[in-house]
């Protein structure tokens, strides 16, 4: 098993094919690069605060206005669905809360739950929701706990790990398991070597298990080399916990997803890269954010469940069912479980299947 | 003594091609020429005995045991194959070095792969990369592969496609001795005088059936009604033709003066071959080409099924 390991770590990294490597790592580092030193990026920034601190404001007016105890009010507006529509203050009403509504401001109290200011639906949690439709009445009294955001609030750190999250776990390491993986078995069918190692006495999932060993050996390192740069270059936010997240993101996405391709290599041997391609697109791009329990079977929703947990903001219940859901510790047992399920399965058919050289034409 | 080889009924279908279709054959250890065409069924046979593919149907043995995938005969077993295919940036030392430690020979490995690569006459190009390799050398690499790890059955594809006579006489000594030391040796092969040299013993496949099997004089006497048709392009074809007609048993020769070309009908490639250096070099004429179409046995293979 050692010797196909090295034999593997040899052809990915011994002569011209290191470049390959090379050059696939130093690419995320040079548009990370690119980004940071791109003249948009401050305004970014600037943006960001301003909506941060638009919230903060907001939330400051709801409150204050759940506290008066001015009522009735006169409102405009008919029955819609909770999400869909909502509701014109009209003038008396504004008369009545132009303090705490500065201009052409939009507040709808439903029973306390769901709070419109500005066309920006806040929830207060502590309380049931009322149902299909909103009966508008005043609301008095302080609530229970603090109000907050509906959306998915953003800050700079935030921004900036959903980045690397993105250029490292879902895009390079997936695309480079995707080249690595798949011609595990179709670089010794293409290349005619296969009989050389299928007529010796080695047992199949040795020959697996070693292929899977050397690739990881070969990108592991160079992969979080490239990630730890770029996250430097990206100010290092969020310290060592964020780090330590998008480390894992980025290992456990070589660890499965070069497991998963090595079994569509023994699955379909000649289309392999192609399948894992439109898998790769369908599946892990687009189906892992359905909330049907479609998402928990792609690998991604377990990469981003960890990203998850080391960012600085709270992601909304709603949210975190499409984004990941799962705890740290969950996902990386259901990322352990993808990987040794497929690499059983890829030795179980590389004994049991036929894989064998075409005659020469 | 176990038996080389059994098979019962063997057939093998890919999908609805048939590639080997029911043979049934027993061979006692020693060294086998397999003969065919090309396209013969020879390959999908071979396959099955080195344990590379399932039989569809039938029963197959070899070495006593089950080939297919299984570990304890592929201990026993040396394969080279048909493919001239390589880890080209590895050398040839490296190749057969990594293969025995995958055949777990552990630390002995590198002596033994210098030993198989010296026994093929590797010795001198074994630490180049195989991708500046002549067909010859890669040739003698993969035979040292396949004997590196000592196994009791050899089977050799096609050994001599594509070598030079220096490196073709080599490899028959090499079989030959192989053979003298008690190893099992198939030999498959589309020439009849190649493997001729190596053993007397034959099996004959043709469009996945075995046509008939045992000794070389019976096929012999059959490839005699088809006599062998040699080209040699030369400066003085008249002139080479004189010669060779006194010295040789020819069936016939034509002229294209031309061209410089001269065909030649023979029964007795063997000799022909060996003497044709001499002929030529007494009668100051300068061979240029020297190719045989090789159709003969495909005439024989032809005539059989006629026959059966």
């Amino acid at each position: 098993m050692f010797e196909i390991y090295r034999m593997q770590l040899r052809q990915i990294l011994g002569g011209r094919m290191k470049w390959l490597v090379v050059g696939i790592l130093v690419l995320p580092v040079l548009l990370t690069l690119a980004l940071v030193s791109a003249s948009g990026h401050e305004a970014i920034e600037r943006e960001i605060q301003r909506a941060v601190e638009r919230d903060r404001y907001y939330q400051e007016i709801v409150t204050k206005a759940l506290s008066t105890t001015a009522r009735p009010m006169a409102w405009e507006g008919k029955d819609v669905d909770l999400l869909g529509g909502y509701w014109t203050l009209t003038e008396e009403g504004l008369r009545r809360w132009g303090d705490l509504v500065d201009y052409e401001g939009t507040v709808v109290v439903n029973e306390g739950y769901l709070i419109f200011v500005n066309g920006r639906l806040w929830i207060d949690e502590s309380k049931e929701a009322p149902g299909d439709r909103i009966s508008i009445q005043s609301f008095s009294g302080q609530l229970d706990e603090p109000l907050r955001s509906a959306e998915v609030p953003i800050t700079m750190r935030a921004l900036r790990t959903f980045y690397l999250f993105l250029l490292y776990p879902q895009a390079i390491c997936l695309l480079i398991s995707l080249f690595y993986g798949t011609s595990v078995l179709g670089h010794e069918l293409s290349g005619k070597t296969l009989t050389y190692l299928f007529t010796r006495a080695l047992p199949r999932w040795r020959f697996v298990l070693g292929k899977y060993l050397g690739i990881l050996a070969a990108l592991t390192i160079p992969a979080a080399l490239s990630l730890l740069i770029s996250w430097v270059l990206m100010g290092a936010e969020g310290g060592f916990v964020t780090l330590a997240g998008l480390l894992a993101g980025t290992l456990g996405a070589l660890f499965a997803y070069n497991a998963l391709f090595i079994l569509f290599g023994f699955l379909i041997p000649r289309r392999a890269m192609i399948a894992a391609l439109i898998y790769g697109v369908v599946f892990e791009l687009i189906l892992s954010f359905i909330p049907a329990l479609v998402n928990q079977f792609t690998i991604t929703y377990y990469l981003r469940s960890i990203v998850v947990a080391v960012l600085d903001v709270e992601i909304p219940k709603e949210a975190v069912r499409v984004v990941g859901g799962a705890s740290p510790t969950g996902a990386i047992l259901a990322l352990a479980g993808m990987t040794i399920g497929a690499l059983v399965l890829s030795s179980l058919l590389a004994t049991h299947r036929e894989y064998v050289i075409r005659d020469q034409a | 003594m176990e038996k080389l080889l059994e098979t019962r009924s063997l057939t093998k279908l890919y999908g609805d091609v048939i590639g080997v279709n029911d043979i049934t054959l027993d061979l006692e250890p020693g060294v086998i020429g397999l003969l065919g065409p090309n396209g013969a069924g020879k390959s999908t046979f071979l396959k099955l005995i080195t344990g590379q593919l399932r039989p569809t149907e039938g029963h197959l043995e070899v070495l006593g045991l089950r080939p297919w995938a299984n570990m304890r005969l592929f201990e026993r077993l040396g394969l080279c194959p048909e493919q001239d295919s390589f880890y080209d940036q590895l050398s040839a030392l490296e190749f057969v070095t990594t293969l025995a430690k995958i055949s777990g020979l552990g630390s002995t490995a590198r002596s033994r792969a210098e030993g198989a690569l010296e026994r093929v006459g590797a010795t001198e190009f074994m630490r180049r990369p195989i991708s500046s390799y002549s067909k010859g050398m890669r040739q003698r690499t993969k035979i040292a592969q396949s004997i590196v790890h000592d196994p009791d059955l050899l089977v050799l594809d096609e050994p001599l496609a594509g070598t030079d006579p220096v490196c073709r006489r080599e490899i028959m000594d090499l079989v030959s001795d192989l053979g003298a030391e008690g190893k099992s040796i198939l030999v498959a092969s589309h020439v009849l005088h190649e493997v001729q040299a190596m053993t007397d013993e034959f099996v004959l496949i043709y469009g996945g059936r075995m046509l008939a099997s045992g000794d070389v004089g019976e096929i012999r006497s059959l490839m005699n009604q088809f006599p062998h048709r040699i080209t040699i392009r030369c400066d003085d074809a008249r002139k080479l033709a004189h010669a060779l007609v006194l010295e040789f048993a020819i069936q016939g020769v034509e002229i294209d003066a031309e061209r410089g070309e001269l065909n030649v009908l023979t029964h007795d490639p063997g000799r022909f071959y060996a003497g044709l250096p001499r002929v030529a070099l007494q009668a100051g004429v300068a061979v240029r080409e020297l190719t045989s179409e090789d159709d003969k046995l495909a005439a024989v293979f032809n005539y059989l099924v006629s026959v059966q």
